[in-house]
């Protein structure tokens, strides 16, 4: 063990006393994590190599590390804050397995992600080490327990005085030393600084200049240090394109997909982890036009949604699951008087307060039945940050055109994960045109349904000749309250038509594999990038396993019943909660299952198996290879 | 608005082909009437008004105006009424809600909408009970209201609907009685011409569930004698005579009853009403009889920015769709290669 350079267990792979020529690892996809307690920065930290590797070409999948409070006590495995990136040579679609080198501000928030299974075995650790020597004799007693319980698992761990080094520029290394930790990882990927510096300069546009110009002080010190100190490089080699590409996080996707859908008001009430759509429209919402209200709970916020829309406005809502629960009366107006109606959930894990920073497809069932009586509505969830975008495109044209209630369910993951994509070429069409304010010609109604579609027009206030009064009881075409069952009948007819005929418009889905084979997987939302590169895993052990996966939930996409039928076995793969088959008191009929595979069984009567896990993070690909191995030929769930 | 050419419209031109359905005697029918006056007087088009309600017996009130109308769900009206003027801020946005629709399960929504100041006209049909749902007590009903609910008598004390307004910052609050037709026209115009949230309470007989609850201010036989009209500018006084005023006590800071001419009180004695005095108008909503008159008419007024028209004032919409082009062409793009 070289003084200078402070290494910790041994590595074959690596020799500690050759700084001057490190050794090149090539790879084709390398995973890093940066954590640190909660106002340390290793988040931004994460993110900025995450957006610069992107600029320059790779593949990357960010991941947040977020603990439920704002500032958690320091020290604390619970507490740890940070960032997952994944970079590859080609298009990344998901968080991976496990990270193959970790930057640790302390061994706490370190000794978090190692319990968590988090660590790639043989995994390098960067460490600051200036809680070994700590006056605190608690704090080094920790330190050392955690030495070992670290060291007993094989990492590779370096020691790096961060701490100390920083002194040399700041009074409080706390706040700077993230910068310090970025000029390692730039070193170490060999980063460009000049994109790293316009990043930087970027975040701190709003505080003094001198904040900046501190800040990349610090980051080329840590060049320096690890130049100096550290004997190994990781080149993952981007693979060059010709498209034009944007970065962003699916919250951001969301904002920017509304604007371009032409939204004009989105109503909220603060929930993680849906409120960030809010402040990234807010930084640019009114320049379009839009307004950004923050109601005085969920409840109102969709009212306020509601009252736009139908005064004319397209107008949107975004919440979590909490929120989902308090607007589902409201909802329910919305489809009962056929007032165009967006509403964004950006799930996190149920039931209650549950775990509100961490990712969950658990609101599936609630979003399609969760509104009390029938209201037949529009379900569909984006699978990519790209389709964070557009999604919001396609949900305003569906609201708008068919006078209803779209969902769409978004997810934790996808809300705070950053990964490039081809940039959209705006289209005018995409933007709502003004609604129709010529005057209504006498004798018509405000719900004059067509038989055969279940559509029809509205009447904005202040349309001569439109003056109805619209309401959530059931109602006849002329929007008179109903007294009679027929109507009721009659009207919820029209209400279901509308989504027949949307349904009628889908197209079957594509499958990821062979048409027919041992095994299908199915999914939706957030996990497709993980569902298909497992199955390109098992695929290439020779497995027979395809995936699809849905973007429409309600109405379901055409076909499956047929495509399943291709299939030995169905299954679901989800982040949401089911027993085990096998578990106590477990029957094959009260088994409780994933929501997805509980509503393919119900709308194709076939024996759709399911796997689940609700762990507060997103599925790792290596786990679905685990199941998609015991799984294949093993016929269906009976 | 050119008001010249508009035909002149009378009050049934704002009735729906509805047929109205409360039950004989309730008040609501006089509300209606007043409501559907003061509009064929303020001559407004009728697609540019538009009433939005919760839920009760008060809330079917959208359905008997030949005008737009959104009858939405119990207690939420205002926070549909704040999308829909944010939407369109030319149209004239009525809310119309009960005791139980604004003071109970729409209590929040009433409040912020009070406390934002945004340009709606909401009028609280205070009738004491819960009607739709035949009698069950409500926020507003007295201590010791027998109910289905509260068969031995309730025990808790009653929101006063126009303190509450005072109290979240409301910038217009006035009062009125079901059945004082010119009183109720006048303060609805009042509340219409004001900018801004305008909190209208009216006193409303619910004559099958709480019949005369108000009857110690509204019976003929002694509504001169307890109902004050406060108006601005002029003394506080109040009676068949007018000889009775209001005073301020020096020691005890609150209202008391004299006569001018005795006991040595003077006219000068007696407050004046001054609308834009938040404290004065505090004071007055919580007189009530016996002992106190009950004060009707605009009892604040201090007009402030509305927040559709700040929250509008933000909105600088660039060149059609040029901005967004910017963002996702500007500084977030990079060509690989
Ligand atoms: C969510 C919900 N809860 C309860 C009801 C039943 N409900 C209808 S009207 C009403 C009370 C109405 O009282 P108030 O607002 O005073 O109106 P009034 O009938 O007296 O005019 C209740 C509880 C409902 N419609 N919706
Ligand atoms: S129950 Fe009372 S408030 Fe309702 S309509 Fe009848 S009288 Fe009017
Ligand atoms: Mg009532």
């Amino acid at each position: 063990m070289s003084t200078r350079l402070p290494v910790v267990g041994d590595d074959p792979v690596f020799s500690a006393e050759q700084p001057s020529s490190p050794r090149v690892l090539e790879r084709a996809q390398y995973t890093v994590e940066v954590v640190s307690d909660s106002g340390e920065g290793a988040q931004s930290c994460g993110q900025i190599l995450g957006t610069v590797s992107a600029k320059m070409g790779n593949g990357v999948w960010t991941v947040e590390i977020i603990p439920a409070e704002v500032q958690p006590p320091p020290r604390n495995p619970a507490g740890a804050s940070g960032n997952r990136v994944r970079i590859g040579s080609g298009p990344v679609t998901n968080w991976g397995d496990r990270t193959d080198l970790i930057v640790a501000f302390n061994e706490q928030a370190l000794l978090a992600r190692h319990r968590l299974d988090a660590l790639e075995p043989g995994a390098v650790i960067l460490i600051e080490s200036m809680w070994q020597d700590h006056d605190d004799e608690g704090i080094r007693a920790e330190w050392s327990a955690a030495m070992e319980e670290l060291g007993a698992a094989g990492y590779r761990i370096i020691h790096v005085p961060a701490h100390e080094q920083c002194l040399a520029l700041t009074e409080n290394p706390y706040l700077g030393k993230n910068m310090f930790m970025l000029g390692i990882l730039t070193e170490l990927f060999d980063r460009d600084t000049a994109l790293i510096g316009a990043q930087i300069r970027h975040r701190f546009r709003k505080k003094d200049e001198s904040v900046a110009e501190r800040s990349i002080d610090l980051l080329e010190l840590g060049i320096a240090w690890a130049r100096e100190n550290l004997d190994f490089r990781v080149s993952v080699p981007p693979v060059p394109g010709d498209r034009d590409m944007v970065v962003m996080n699916g919250n951001q996707a969301v904002a920017l997909g509304a604007v371009a859908a032409g939204m004009e008001l989105a109503a909220m009430y603060p929930i993680t982890p849906a409120t960030s759509v809010s402040h990234q429209l807010g930084e640019m919402f009114e320049r379009f036009g839009g307004i950004v209200h923050q109601a005085e709970d969920e409840i109102a916020a969709a009212g306020v949604a509601i009252g736009a829309s139908y005064a004319g406005k397209t107008a949107f809502t975004i919440t979590s699951g909490p929120g989902l629960a308090l607007k589902t009366e409201f909802l329910g107006l919305a489809v009962m008087t056929e007032t165009p109606l967006v509403l964004v959930d950006v799930q996190r894990g149920g039931p209650s307060t549950g775990l509100p920073t961490k990712v969950e497809q658990s609101d599936l069932l609630a979003a399609i039945f969760g509104q009390p009586g029938d209201a037949p509505h529009v379900v569909l969830a984006p699978a990519t940050i790209e389709e964070c975008f557009h999604v919001m495109v396609t949900a305003r044209r569906i609201a708008e055109t068919f006078r209803a209630l779209v969902i769409v369910l978004s997810d934790a993951n996808l809300a705070t994960g950053v990964q490039p994509f081809p940039r959209p070429e705006l289209d005018q069409a995409w933007i709502a045109s003004a609604p129709d304010q010529s005057p209504v010609p006498e004798g018509k109604a405000p719900y004059a349904w067509d038989e055969q579609t279940g559509l029809s027009q509205r009447f904005i206030p202040g349309q001569p000749g439109g003056m109805f009064t619209v309401t959530g009881l059931a109602h006849d075409e002329r929007s008179k309250v109903a007294y009679t069952s027929d109507i009721n009948q009659w009207s919820s007819a029209m209400r279901s038509r509308k989504i027949a005929v949307l349904g009628q418009t889908l197209r079957p889905p594509s499958l990821n594999g062979d048409d027919a084979g041992d095994l299908l997987i199915v999914g939706w939302g957030s996990t497709k990038g993980a569902i298909e590169e497992a199955v390109a895993r098992a695929r290439d052990e020779g497995l027979s396993v395809s995936s699809l996966h849905l973007t429409f939930l309600s109405p379901l996409e055409p076909g499956l019943a047929e495509i399943f039928s291709r299939f030995q076995k169905v299954m679901t793969v989800e982040i949401n909660y089911s027993d085990e088959p096998d578990g106590p008191f477990v029957t094959h009929q009260n088994r409780r299952r994933g929501q997805l595979s509980w509503l393919l069984r119900a709308q194709t009567l076939v024996d759709v198996d399911c796997w689940t896990r609700v762990l507060g993070e997103p599925l790792r690909p290596g786990a679905i290879l685990e199941v998609i191995r015991s799984n294949c030929g093993a016929g269906g769930e009976r | 608005m050119s008001h010249s050419v508009l035909p002149q419209l009378k009050p049934r031109d704002f009735a729906s082909d509805q047929e109205v359905r409360w039950c004989p005697g309730c008040g609501d029918y006089a509300i209606l009437k007043a409501i559907q006056k003061t509009l064929a007087d303020l001559e407004v088009p009728r697609e540019e008004s538009v009433f939005i309600s919760g839920i009760g017996c008060s809330s079917r009130f959208p359905y008997y105006m030949a005008t737009y109308g959104f009858h939405t769900i119990h207690g939420r009206a205002p926070a549909v009424a704040t999308g829909t003027k944010l939407a369109n801020p030319d149209l004239d946005v009525w809310v119309i809600t009960g005791d139980g629709d604004g003071l109970s399960i729409g209590g929040n929504h009433l409040v912020h909408a009070l406390r934002r100041n945004i340009d709606l006209n909401i009028i609280l049909f205070n009738n004491e009970i819960y009607g739709l749902t035949k009698g069950q007590v409500s926020p507003t009903s007295k201590r010791g209201t027998l109910s289905p609910t509260t068969p031995r008598g309730s025990v808790a004390n009653p929101i006063s609907p126009a303190t509450m307004a005072l109290g979240v910052g409301a910038r217009f609050v006035a009062r009125s009685v079901d059945i004082n037709m010119g009183h109720l026209v006048d303060v609805l115009k009042q509340a219409h011409a004001n900018r801004g949230t305008s909190f209208v309470e009216i006193f409303q007989n619910c004559i099958v569930f709480n019949d005369a609850t108000f009857a110690d201010f509204t019976d003929k036989a002694v509504a001169k004698e307890n109902q004050l009209l406060v108006e601005h500018g002029q003394p506080l006084l109040f009676g068949v005579e007018r000889d009775r005023g209001l005073r301020l006590d020096p020691a005890t800071w609150t209202l008391e009853v004299v006569r001018p001419g005795v006991n040595g009180v003077t006219e000068a004695d007696v407050l004046v009403h001054d609308e834009t005095n938040r404290m004065l108008a505090t004071m007055l909503a919580a007189l009530e009889p016996p002992g106190f008159p009950m004060a009707l008419g605009v009892l604040y007024r201090d007009p402030a920015a509305t927040f559709d028209h700040q929250v509008l004032a933000q909105v600088e919409p660039e060149s059609e769709g040029r901005g967004l082009a910017d963002l996702l062409y500007g500084g977030r793009t990079w060509k690989v290669g």
